[in-house]
């Protein structure tokens, strides 16, 4: 190595201490301190320690407390365990001084961490009120079925109602009109019928009212008294009001004054052969009109 | 004790104190790295303060100066460390960097800043060369510097208060280069030779 190097390196090294070079320089003499040889290492040392005796002489000014405060706690906090949660003064030209605390970084995970709980909490609130709305939900349609339902079975009654009035109609029309009015016997004296047959068409009815309700099991059924014979002529329900009304199907030749009598029995379910309960009306072609 | 022993030398030999120290806080006993800012906060802080001029920027650059040395004690040998260096190189780097990324026209700044008394830098802090030398090795540093010539310590006064660079310094003081670094490197080696029985060849 020459004298002029040997001088070179001195006055990098000089500069380099004292923090004066520029970035080509800086990175020379970083070049030439990897190939350093002992004597050269020991210089820059000695050098090194020179210029930073330069800080005995400024006179000690005494920082505020809270300096040293915000230091021990911040190591006493974790702050060696995470390089994330460093605090540092990122200085470089022109970019100007970025300042990340370790309390800052901080804040920012413990914003997400509310922000998940949070979110986990609103989800679970939607998801709880979701299935409430689905129960609220559900319980509202059963109630629209039992409604609905309700409302099928009125609709049914008075379906079949208009069927049995224009039946009544249709017979109301006929030329020529036979009734025979049934009265209420022993067992249910209240009750009245009619048994209506139009000339036109053959068509026979019968209309009761004030029967008593119909036990589980069984139904009313009509009989024709003639020569001392019983001959079923069909059965019928009562509503809860204890009306009814029924078509008697007995074929086009069937003509209600050459009957004597027409009674009404309570019969078991599927009706009966011959009648075997208590008589409810009766009539005879002396009532007809 | 650690104190006397801070401010008479044994810390910048790899004294048994610093390195206890050292230990210590790279065993991550807090205790340890508060005992060392304690010793040398105040030199610490005063020199930021000559560079960068701000008290709260100062404040800021020592904490974080402590801060790296708690972080970075893994790294460091406690045989043949120099903690104090260590301090002192976090100190100047922090501060120096600032003042040359913060300062929109640096050159300007700085030949303004060169021509004006030590007595006004740091906004009205005192002269750091007339601080009062209270012990034997601020007397040193002190002789040694009111031995070099006047450019001389122009020169060193303006690299290590003001983190000026050479460029910078030849520039304001309307010289070469070349005898910025003469003069530069004639400095610290009349500093090194005062200063002897302080300093160390260690890291």
């Amino acid at each position: 190595m020459t004298e002029d190097s040997f001088q070179k390196f001195d006055e990098l090294c000089a500069g380099y201490v004292l923090n004066t070079l520029n970035s080509r320089e800086h990175q020379e003499f970083e070049n030439l301190l990897a190939k350093a040889d002992n004597n050269q290492l020991k210089k820059y040392r000695y050098m090194r320690s020179a210029a930073n005796h330069l800080a005995f002489a400024v006179k000690g000014t005494e920082p505020p407390e809270y300096v040293k405060n915000n230091i021990m706690t911040q190591i006493q906090s974790g702050f060696d365990d995470s390089k994330d949660e460093r605090t540092d003064i990122i200085v470089s030209r022109g970019r100007g001084v970025k300042q990340q605390s370790a309390s800052e970084q901080k804040d920012q995970e413990t914003n997400w961490l509310f922000f998940a709980v949070a979110a986990s909490i609103a989800l679970l609130i939607l998801c709880l009120s979701l299935v409430f709305y689905s129960f609220n939900l559900s319980s509202q349609i059963n109630q629209h079925e039992e409604t609905i339902n309700e409302q099928q079975q009125i609709i049914t009654e008075l379906e079949q109602e208009i069927r049995y009035k224009n039946e009544l109609l249709s017979v109301l029309e006929s030329t020529d009109i036979s009734i025979i009015t049934l009265r209420g016997m022993e067992s249910n004296p209240n009750g009245f019928g009619k048994i209506i047959q139009g000339s036109d068409t053959g068509a026979t009815l019968i209309q009761v009212s004030n029967m008593q309700p119909v036990p589980e099991d069984s139904l009313y059924q009509v009989w024709i008294i003639r020569n001392n014979k019983y001959i079923s002529a069909g059965t019928f329900e009562v509503n809860d009001a204890g009306n009814g009304f029924s078509r008697m199907d007995q074929g086009e030749d069937f003509n209600i004054r050459a009957t004597d009598t027409f009674t009404v029995t309570l019969e078991p379910e599927g009706g009966s052969l011959q009648p075997t309960g208590d008589t409810y009306l009766m009539g005879s072609n002396g009532n007809r009109q | 004790m650690i104190i006397f022993a801070a401010l008479y030398g044994k810390t910048d030999g790899g004294s048994v104190d610093e390195s206890e120290l050292l230990i210590r806080i790279q065993n991550r006993e807090p205790e340890a790295l508060e005992q060392l800012y304690d010793l040398y906060k105040s030199h610490l802080f005063g020199l930021i303060l000559s560079i960068v001029k701000k008290r709260k920027v100062a404040e800021q650059i020592l904490q974080q100066v402590f801060l790296n040395i708690w972080q970075q004690a893994e790294t460091f040998d406690a045989e043949r460390d120099n903690v104090f260096n260590r301090l002192v190189t976090f100190s100047r780097s922090g501060a120096i960097n600032y003042n040359r990324s913060s300062a929109p026209d640096q050159d300007n700044e700085n030949a303004a800043a060169l021509r004006e008394t030590f007595s006004s830098i740091e906004g009205g802090y005192p002269d750091p060369f007339e601080a009062t030398i209270d012990n034997d090795r601020k007397e040193l540093v002190h002789r040694a510097l009111s031995g070099l010539p006047e450019k001389q310590l122009d020169i060193l006064k303006s690299a290590y208060y003001r983190g000026m660079t050479q460029e910078e310094i030849a520039n304001s003081l309307n010289i070469p280069v070349e005898e910025v670094k003469k003069s530069m490197l004639e400095g610290i080696q009349s500093l090194e030779q005062t200063l002897k029985q302080f300093i160390s060849g260690n890291d």
